[in-house]
């Protein structure tokens, strides 16, 4: 016994290393199993507190621009009044609510604090669980997708941007019809992969690629961005193809959070084909 | 004690708020808070240390959205210091009450003894972000350009902070 004590003596610096290294891996491991733990759900309440306080000074900096984008958004939203439009024929047009169900909802949000610089990237947006925010929502910008939230607190919430490693965005080649899984290679911040579109897919440089909505998280048809160059995937049948983002991480200052009204309703046929094999 | 709150603090903020948002060229990404455990004074006890360098690497973490990275590096880094202190001793023991700064050990001596340090926490750091091997070379590239800007850095830290100390 006496021995033991000498041995553990011996080594108790080794030990506590050990023991509080044991924690971060913790932390880490929970982290990427995208579980909020307490502990990161009040801490994301503290550091969301300090960056909407840093917030509130550094956004006066990107004044001009923001303006000039608001006003192109209201531009934008003008051209959709109904005083812009001209009625054709009024009898000819019947609207029946009960024809569309509402599936997606949009919610506005603003991205307090945008990294572009690791690995594995993140946004933090100032709405949370009193908005009616939860994990693996969509994250839009007005230019195209940004991301998918992960954890939320009560006001804030996390989003792994599309520049992180386990991002993986199902997306549409709409000219060829072809799917295909956007990822990014954490090389240049303003440049997507896309794997798994075959070869016989006719692909051309400048091509707009959409969401494909075969995912619960996306609305089918978002923006993304376009085509750089593709090569063929040596010893495979698809092509690699680079694509250009349209949403800019490096700025993108507001954006919106979708809500699939119908999500749980499709997961709960999909657990059910997997329960079913 | 002081004055090592005041740098804990001055180190943090510099780091969460100038540096975290500073990339260059998508790739290069200093990481300063780690000279606060640099500079710890050669006396400090060793679970003092190893328990300064968890909550160093905490905060840095809770305010990076970066769940337990820093701390793992940081905890790696802080370590491994005395061992590389005791391979770098000078021939009759340091002196006492010595720190490891240029001031009391000279530029050569800082900056192999920061090197070392500076490049296991940020292959440590940069490894772990990744958590496979694939991108082997971009992350040993990402991890050499970003120790050699954090290191620029701490120099010069060194020379803005204690050379004052020099005069009285």
């Amino acid at each position: 016994m006496r021995n033991l004590f000498v041995l553990f003596w011996k080594y108790h610096l080794f030990l506590l290393f050990l023991l509080l290294e044991g924690i971060a891996f913790l932390l880490i491991v929970q982290g990427n199993k995208h579980h909020s733990g307490q502990f990161y759900s009040s801490a994301n309440a503290v550091a969301g507190n300090w960056y909407s306080l840093v917030n509130n000074v550094s956004e006066y900096f990107d004044l001009k621009q923001e303006n000039q984008e608001l006003v192109r958004e209201v531009a934008e939203l003008k051209s959709l009044e109904p005083k812009a439009f001209r009625v054709v024929s009024a009898s000819e047009i019947e609207i029946n609510d009960t024809v569309y169900q509402q599936q997606y909802k949009f919610l506005g949000a603003k991205v307090i604090k945008s990294t572009v610089n690791r690995r594995n990237n993140y946004l933090m947006l100032n709405r949370g669980t009193s908005d009616g925010l939860a994990p693996d929502m969509g994250v839009i910008g007005p230019n195209g997708v940004v991301g998918k939230v992960q954890d939320v607190s009560e006001h804030f919430a996390t989003v792994t941007s599309v520049l992180h490693k386990h991002t993986s965005i199902p997306t549409l080649h709409p000219s060829s019809g072809f799917p295909g899984l956007l990822n990014w290679d954490g090389a240049d911040p303003t440049v997507g992969i896309l794997n798994d579109v075959p070869l016989q897919a006719k692909v051309a440089e400048g091509d707009t690629l959409v969401t494909s909505g075969s995912s619960t998280i996306f609305p089918e048809g978002v923006a993304i961005g376009t085509v750089i160059d593709f090569e063929p995937k040596p010893e495979s049948n698809f092509h690699r193809i680079r694509v250009r983002l349209f949403t800019n991480f490096y700025t993108v200052s507001h954006c919106f959070v979708v809500k699939n009204l119908l999500k749980s309703e499709q997961l709960e046929l999909e657990n059910q084909m997997v329960q079913d094999e | 004690m002081i004055r090592s709150i005041f740098s804990f603090l001055f180190l943090v903020i510099l780091q969460v708020l100038i540096l975290n948002n500073i990339q260059l060229g998508g790739f290069i990404n200093p990481y300063i808070y780690v000279l606060f455990l640099l500079m710890l004074p050669l006396q400090t006890p060793r679970w003092a240390s190893l328990f300064l360098g968890f909550a160093l690497g905490l905060v840095i973490d809770v305010f990076s959205q970066t769940y337990g990275l820093h701390t793992a590096a940081t905890l790696f880094m802080v370590y491994l210091r005395p061992f590389v202190l005791r391979f770098m001793a000078p021939r009759d023991d340091y002196e006492f009450g010595a720190r490891p700064s240029i001031r009391d050990m000279g530029l050569v001596w800082f900056l192999s003894y920061a090197g070392v340090l500076v490049v296991i926490h940020h292959l440590a750091l940069f490894f772990l972000e990744v958590f496979r091997f694939d991108e082997f070379l971009t992350t040993l590239l990402r991890a050499a350009l970003s120790s050699v800007f954090s290191l620029g850095l701490i120099i010069l830290t060194q020379f803005l902070t204690y050379s004052e100390r020099k005069t009285t």
